[in-house]
Parts: structure tokens; C-alpha cells; sequence
């Protein structure tokens, strides 16, 4: 700029005062929209005053009224389309927050006490409905302009639902009439609703002006405010502010301002005021769930997005990764438990299979001395029908030895018949049932079942337990089982080792809070590196075995939570197993 | 000696089989004596004959075959015929073998059973004919005198009074004296059955 002659200088001060000049005179019109909710012509009435105020005192611009209801106020507002906005105290509230519109002054009008508490709601019904509170109001048919209206519905709500009342539920009936309120007034006296309601001193109006009879409407929950004149039953709420939008210039705000502070009261006695606090009304929308706050969780998350959307992200990002973690895992999981699942039916499968080969290699064991046990009584029985014969064929007669012959006939047929009944219980027994059994009559009862099937067997029985004890929980088919095998490979050993009518000692004794069965054969001797593979299925020494007796046995002992064990002795070999006491003792 | 003195002495470790055997062996109207083990029998036998034993193979603490060779040892010769209820071809044969008389497999019909005791029984007393038999005349030559028995033994080879007088060196009436104190001892009438009783007496016993 230094560099510029002193000739041109005087020249841009004239070319910048000619373009203010010029931007002045073209200057658009200031549109200033006016809640007109009681009809846009009585607004502009109302509100001519004003402008004609405005247009005066603010030089080269003109004010333009602009009358709008509810909807298009706010969607004027929003578009920018308007410069000021002249609306009731709830509405700017509202555009406050959602718009960020500015109030420049507020109303000052003469019904109220002062601009911040000017507008209230008087809830009336008739002087003798018996309705006193604002909580005898429920199930009570309610009288009101619109639900829109800050004054007097809103503010009238918000006092019914501190009472107690949500409207829309509690009230028996909730009727909008429209404008004008004084209607409501008039249906009330005329009993047309239970209770109406009107804004502050319109009642106090009516009565001067003599449209309703003094007390015969009646003020429900009445407040007394120091120095104010009317009855209310609501708290007092700051009244119409002039608002500035956020576009709109300051300069203009502030001219505007100016020229509303200097506005003269109206003949009616309105001016205008320094602007009110309007956070009365954010409490009311606060306790309507109104307003901004019915879209406040809304707003707030949008604003909370934006704020942390880096932190968001992270986090989004994270739980997407934890989500593919976790099915993942739960995936990886499932696969495992069906491998694991085919696994141990595979491993059940086998364990029933040899289960069952070791059965049937004990009941072809046990089929010689089945058969025995059958062909003794059934020989004796035909040897008794023989001689009886005999006797009668040669005349003897005498009663005493055909009765006798009878007797033992019959004697005979029931060994038979306990024999098969015996047999029959044997293969019906459940295996896998656990009961409380006393370990040392079935262990006995199992070698006594192996001396008839093997008539040169020589088994020492030594029982040291105490003889009401050895009570254990166990399957006592299995544990016969295992007691059987064990006494079949040491008879094996002995037969083998070539004296098979050595006794087998058979001990049972206590043992570690639990008993011990032992088995102890005169045989040959183990090799060592046999004794290692001896449990194993299908590992066998004798030339006819199967390999399964001891790793079925081993599986049965624990099974049922024992051991089973194997030792080489000086002479043959000691099997035991041990099983758990069912009581143990210490 | 009859089959009216024969005892069938039954051993067998089951009751009612043992039982079983004593009521048909008595309803065919024979003497029974009944034992649950061979030790049994062993304990109590007294000697009896004629007769004979039905004996189970198999018994615990001692087998039929055992029982038998007991016997064999103490020199009883009882008949046995064995019941055995597993058809062992091999034991049958050493039982045969050992002088077992049958061995039948259980359960056997009455009347193979009965028919064995009957000729075991028949082949007891026959055995002790015989065995009294020669028992007697072993007791009868036992009664002689030495030079009684030197003669009997001459007469039985066939010497005549002088040859035996001429062996002996003694004279032909002693000869005669020591024949007619012999034949007397003897209870026989001739030379011949002189010399049957010394052959059958020098037979070893059966």
C-alpha cells in the first residue's frame, strides 16, 4: 500500500464510501416472522405497532411481518429464509437450542409482574364440581386450546404431571378447542368439561368485562405470587422475546435492539425489555420430555459421535475383532468337542467290544460247570425213577422206599430248577449298576463258582477283614468277573507249570481305606519285559489265550476307582486289586 | 459164598448222586455201602469180599485212579467199575490198564450199570473161590512135617514107595507111614490129588 501514489488514495476512499451507499440502498427487506397461531391477520394487527416502529427507527431497511404457525415458523427458522423471529416464550425456547436463534429483547407486557414471569396457566372449573386440586383432575374431562400452545397448555402440563397427572393417561378427557381460549372459559361455567385451561388473568379480564359471573369459575391449586395481581396455578414463564437467527448481522441485531428498548409503551401498555432468562422454560420442556429434550438423546449421541469418532472407531474395531475372536474360539471349541466326542465313542465302542468278548469268554468258562451243575440232579433223578421201577417190576411194594424214591425225585427236580433259575438271574444282571455290596461274599462266591466249573482246583479262601465289613460300592457281576479271570490265569499258570492242584491263596484284607483282593498261584514266573505288556488288549502267554482277561479286569478295577496290580513272587505270580472302602475308616 | 454176601461199595462225592446209586442198586437188591470221598473208604473198609466198587473219576482231594492204585498197593482186590462224566478215552484205558472192570460214562442206563455190578460181583466171588481155595491148601501143606512133605512132593512127581524110600534113605515102612500121615493131613484119598493140590498151591496167587 506505501507503494501506491498519493493520487489514488483519496480515489479508494470515495469508490468504498459509494459501494456502502450503494450496498444500503439495495439492502433486502429484514423479515421478521411472527407467531400467528391465533390467526395470521389478528397477528398482523396486533403487531403493527411494531413495525411501523421499526421501519422508523432502524434507517434504509424495511421490516416485513412475516405471520406463521408452529410448523412454518420452525421451518422458516431453519432455512434462513426470515431475519428475526417474534414468538412465545416455549417456541423460542426451542429454536434456541435446535437453531441457535438469539433473543435481542423480551416483552414487557402490563399483566405481568415483570418480563421474566409474565405468562402462566389458570386451570378453572366450576365454583362447585367438588374439584379442588390439581389431583382430583384424574379421570376428569380437561379443556384446552392446542397441545402446541406454550401458553396455556404446556405450561398448565407441566404442573399437572408434577401433581401427579400425565395428561394424556390419567385424564378422563383431554379436549383442544382451539382459539380463542375464552371459550374454554365459557364451556367450563356452562358445564360443558369438568375444568379448562386458560392463561393467567384472562379470568380476572372476563369477569371486568363481564363475560362471566364473578366466582363462578374457580382457580384450581392456586398460587399466590408477591405482587402479582391474578390467580395462576401454574408458576410464572418470561414472555415473547424478539429473537435475532444466527445468520442475521450483529450490526443489525443490535440496531433492532436499540430501537426496541427505545419502543414507547403501546396504548394497551406493551414495551419492550432488556432480554429475559428463559431457563424456566427449559425446566418445563425438561419436565414434558418436550422440545429439544425429545430428541436430546438423539442430538447427544450425534454429538458424541462426532466428538469420539476416533475413540469410537477404536472401539467399533475392537469389538469387531473380539466378535471374530470369540467365533472363532466358539468354532475352534465346537470342532474340538465333535473330535473329542468321536473319541471317546470310538474308545466306548472298543471298551463294550472287549467288554463283550470277555463276557462271552467267561460264560464258554463257566458252560462245563453249568452243565454239571444241571447233569448231577438230573442223573439222580433218573437213577431214583429206575430203582422205583425196578422195585415195582419185581413186586416190592412196600411203601416206605417208593415214597422215599418220590421224595428225592422231587428233591431233585428243584436243584435242577434253582440251578437254571441261578443261571438265568446271572445272565438277566444288569452290568454297570453300583450297589452297596459286601466285597468279601461275592469274591467267595465267585472262587466257589470256579471250583465247581474246575473240580481239581485248590483254592485257600483267607478272609482278615472284619466280618461286617468289606462293604463296597461296586458292580458285583464285574467284580466276579475280575475275580474269576484272575483266578482262571493263576489255575492256568499252575496247570501249565504241571500242578494244577497247588492251592491258589485267595486273600481279602484291609488296605488304605479300601480292601485288597490277592490271588497268589504256585506257576511259573513271569519274564520282566512280559509283565510290561500284560494289561495290554490281545497280549497273551498262554498258547489259547485271547489277551483280554487282565485289561478287561484292569478297566473294571478302575472303573470302579481301584487298582490293579501284578507282582512276580519267588514262586508264580500275585495278582491284587484294590477298591475303595464304601465307609472308609481311618 | 454167594452174590447174597457181596457189598457194592458206592463212592462219589455228590449226595444225591451217591443216594441216587444206593436206592437203584438196592431196589435191584443189592448190599450197598455208600462213601462221599475214597479216603472214606480207605478209613473204613474192613476187608470185606465179595463185592464190588462203583467209583467216580473225578472227586476233589482224591480221584478215582487214585483210589484205585491205593487198593492195588494194599492188595485188595475189589472189582471197580468207574463212572466218569467227561468220556476221557485215555483214562478209560488206564483204568482198563490198572484192572478196572468197566468204565461207563454218566449218566449210565440202570441196566448197563447193574449188569457191571453183577459180573464184577460174580468175578469177586469167583476170585475168592479160588483164592480160599488155594489159601486152604497152602494152610494144609503148612501142617505138614518135613520129611511128611518131602514125600508128598515125590508122590506128586510121580515116585513110587521104593524110589521114595531109596531118595530119602529111609526104609519102605517109613515111607508108608509118613504117605498114610500126609494124605490124612492133606484130606485127599489119592497120589493124584496130591499132586493137583501142590501145583495149584505153588501157583503164584492172582
Amino acid at each position: 500500500m506505501n507503494s501506491l501514489s498519493p493520487l489514488i488514495r483519496p480515489l479508494l476512499v470515495f469508490l468504498a464510501l459509494v459501494s456502502c451507499a450503494a450496498r444500503a440502498q439495495t439492502a433486502q427487506p429484514v423479515r421478521v416472522a411472527v407467531l400467528a397461531d391465533k390467526g395470521i391477520e389478528s397477528a398482523e394487527q396486533e403487531w403493527a405497532g411494531l413495525f411501523d416502529w421499526l421501519n422508523r427507527r432502524v434507517p434504509g431497511r424495511s421490516f416485513v411481518f412475516v405471520g406463521l404457525d408452529h410448523p412454518e415458523l420452525r421451518q422458516a427458522v431453519h432455512d434462513h429464509s426470515v431475519d428475526f423471529v417474534v414468538t412465545n416464550g416455549g417456541n423460542y425456547s426451542e429454536l434456541e437450542y435446535s437453531e441457535g436463534v438469539t433473543r435481542i429483547a423480551t416483552l414487557d407486557s402490563p399483566l405481568g409482574l415483570s418480563p421474566d414471569q409474565a405468562v402462566g396457566s389458570a386451570i378453572v372449573t366450576r365454583a362447585g364440581s367438588g374439584i379442588t386440586e390439581l389431583a382430583d383432575l384424574k379421570g376428569k374431562h380437561l379443556l384446552a386450546a392446542s397441545p402446541e400452545a406454550f401458553c396455556c397448555y404446556q405450561i398448565a402440563a407441566r404442573e399437572l404431571v408434577l401433581a401427579g397427572i400425565e395428561p394424556e393417561r390419567d385424564l378422563g378427557r383431554l379436549e383442544f378447542t382451539g382459539f380463542p381460549i375464552q371459550r374454554i372459559a365459557r364451556a367450563v361455567q356452562d358445564g360443558k368439561a369438568d375444568a379448562g385451561i386458560i392463561r393467567t388473568c384472562l379470568l380476572e379480564q372476563m369477569i371486568e368485562r363481564g363475560e362471566i359471573k364473578p366466582h363462578a369459575l374457580r382457580v384450581l391449586s392456586p398460587r399466590t405470587i408477591p405482587g402479582f395481581p391474578c390467580q395462576t396455578s401454574s408458576r410464572l414463564y418470561p414472555d415473547w422475546p424478539f429473537a435475532a437467527l444466527s445468520h442475521t448481522a450483529p450490526e443489525l441485531s443490535r440496531q433492532v435492539a436499540v430501537a426496541l428498548l427505545e419502543m414507547p409503551r403501546t396504548p394497551e401498555g406493551y414495551r419492550w425489555s432488556i432480554p429475559a432468562h428463559y431457563a424456566i422454560v427449559d425446566e418445563l420442556f425438561r419436565d414434558l420430555k418436550l422440545g429439544h429434550y425429545a430428541n436430546l438423546q438423539q442430538e447427544t449421541l450425534e454429538a458424541l459421535v462426532r466428538r469420539y469418532r476416533l475413540e469410537l472407531m477404536l472401539l467399533a474395531s475392537l469389538i469387531v475383532f473380539w466378535i471374530i475372536h470369540t467365533v472363532r474360539v466358539d468354532y475352534l471349541v465346537a470342532l474340538r468337542t465333535r473330535e473329542l466326542r468321536h473319541m471317546t465313542e470310538a474308545m466306548r465302542e472298543r471298551q463294550n467290544a472287549l467288554d463283550h468278548a470277555g463276557r462271552l469268554a467267561i460264560l464258554g468258562g463257566m458252560a462245563s460247570a453249568i452243565a454239571h451243575e444241571l447233569k448231577q440232579p438230573l442223573a439222580a433223578i433218573g437213577n431214583f425213577a429206575r430203582g422205583m421201577d425196578r422195585r415195582i417190576v419185581a413186586g416190592r411194594l412196600e411203601p416206605e422206599p417208593l415214597r422215599e424214591g418220590c421224595h428225592e425225585i422231587v428233591q431233585q427236580s428243584t436243584r435242577a430248577d434253582a440251578t437254571i433259575e441261578k443261571i438265568r438271574s446271572f445272565a438277566r444282571k444288569n452290568v454297570g449298576v453300583m450297589r452297596s455290596v459286601n466285597l468279601a461274599s461275592f469274591v467267595k462266591e465267585a472262587a466257589d463258582l470256579f471250583g465247581v466249573a474246575h473240580p481239581e482246583v485248590c483254592i485257600d479262601w483267607d478272609d482278615s477283614t472284619d466280618p461286617s465289613g468289606a462293604q463296597v460300592r461296586a458292580d458285583a457281576i464285574q467284580i466276579q468277573q475280575v475275580t474269576f479271570n484272575l483266578l482262571k490265569n493263576a489255575f492256568d499258570a499252575q496247570k501249565a507249570a504241571g500242578n494244577p492242584g497247588a492251592p491258589i491263596e485267595v486273600t481279602l484284607a484291609d488296605m488304605e481305606r479300601g480292601y485288597q483282593v490277592s490271588v497268589r498261584d504256585k506257576g511259573g514266573s513271569l519274564r520282566d519285559e512280559d509283565i510290561a505288556h500284560l494289561f495290554e488288549p490281545f497280549f497273551t502267554t498262554k498258547p489259547d489265550g485271547l489277551g483280554l482277561g487282565l485289561a478287561l479286569s484292569k478297566g473294571i478295577v478302575e472303573s470302579h476307582g481301584g487298582t490293579l496290580t501284578l507282582t512276580k513272587e519267588a514262586q508264580g505270580v500275585r495278582a491284587s486289586f484294590w477298591l475303595p472302602a464304601e465307609y472308609p475308616h481311618d | 459164598m454167594t452174590e447174597q454176601d457181596a457189598i457194592i461199595y458206592l463212592i462219589d462225592d455228590d449226595d444225591a448222586m451217591r443216594r441216587s446209586l444206593v436206592y437203584l442198586l438196592d431196589s435191584a437188591g443189592w448190599r450197598t455201602e455208600a462213601f462221599a470221598s475214597g479216603r472214606d473208604f480207605l478209613d473204613q473198609y474192613d476187608g470185606h469180599v465179595p463185592g464190588c466198587m462203583v467209583l467216580d473219576v473225578l472227586m476233589p482231594f482224591m480221584g478215582g485212579m487214585e483210589v484205585q492204585q491205593v487198593l492195588r498197593a494194599r492188595d485188595i482186590c475189589l472189582p471197580i467199575i468207574f463212572l466218569s462224566a467227561h468220556g476221557d478215552l485215555a483214562m478209560a484205558v488206564q483204568a482198563m490198564k490198572l484192572g478196572a472192570v468197566d468204565f461207563l460214562e454218566k449218566p449210565c442206563k440202570d441196566h448197563v450199570l447193574l449188569d457191571a455190578v453183577g459180573r464184577s460181583v460174580r468175578h469177586s466171588i469167583v476170585q475168592c473161590l479160588s483164592e480160599q481155595q488155594l489159601a486152604a491148601a497152602r494152610a494144609r501143606l503148612e501142617t505138614l512135617t518135613a520129611r511128611e512133605r518131602e514125600v508128598a512132593e515125590c508122590l506128586a512127581a510121580g515116585d513110587c514107595n521104593k524110589t521114595i524110600a531109596r531118595k530119602l534113605q529111609i526104609s519102605d515102612k517109613t515111607v508108608q507111614v509118613h504117605r498114610h500121615n500126609a494124605m490124612e493131613k492133606l484130606h485127599v484119598h489119592s497120589t493124584a490129588e496130591i499132586a493137583r493140590l501142590i501145583l495149584h498151591a505153588q501157583t503164584p496167587s492172582a
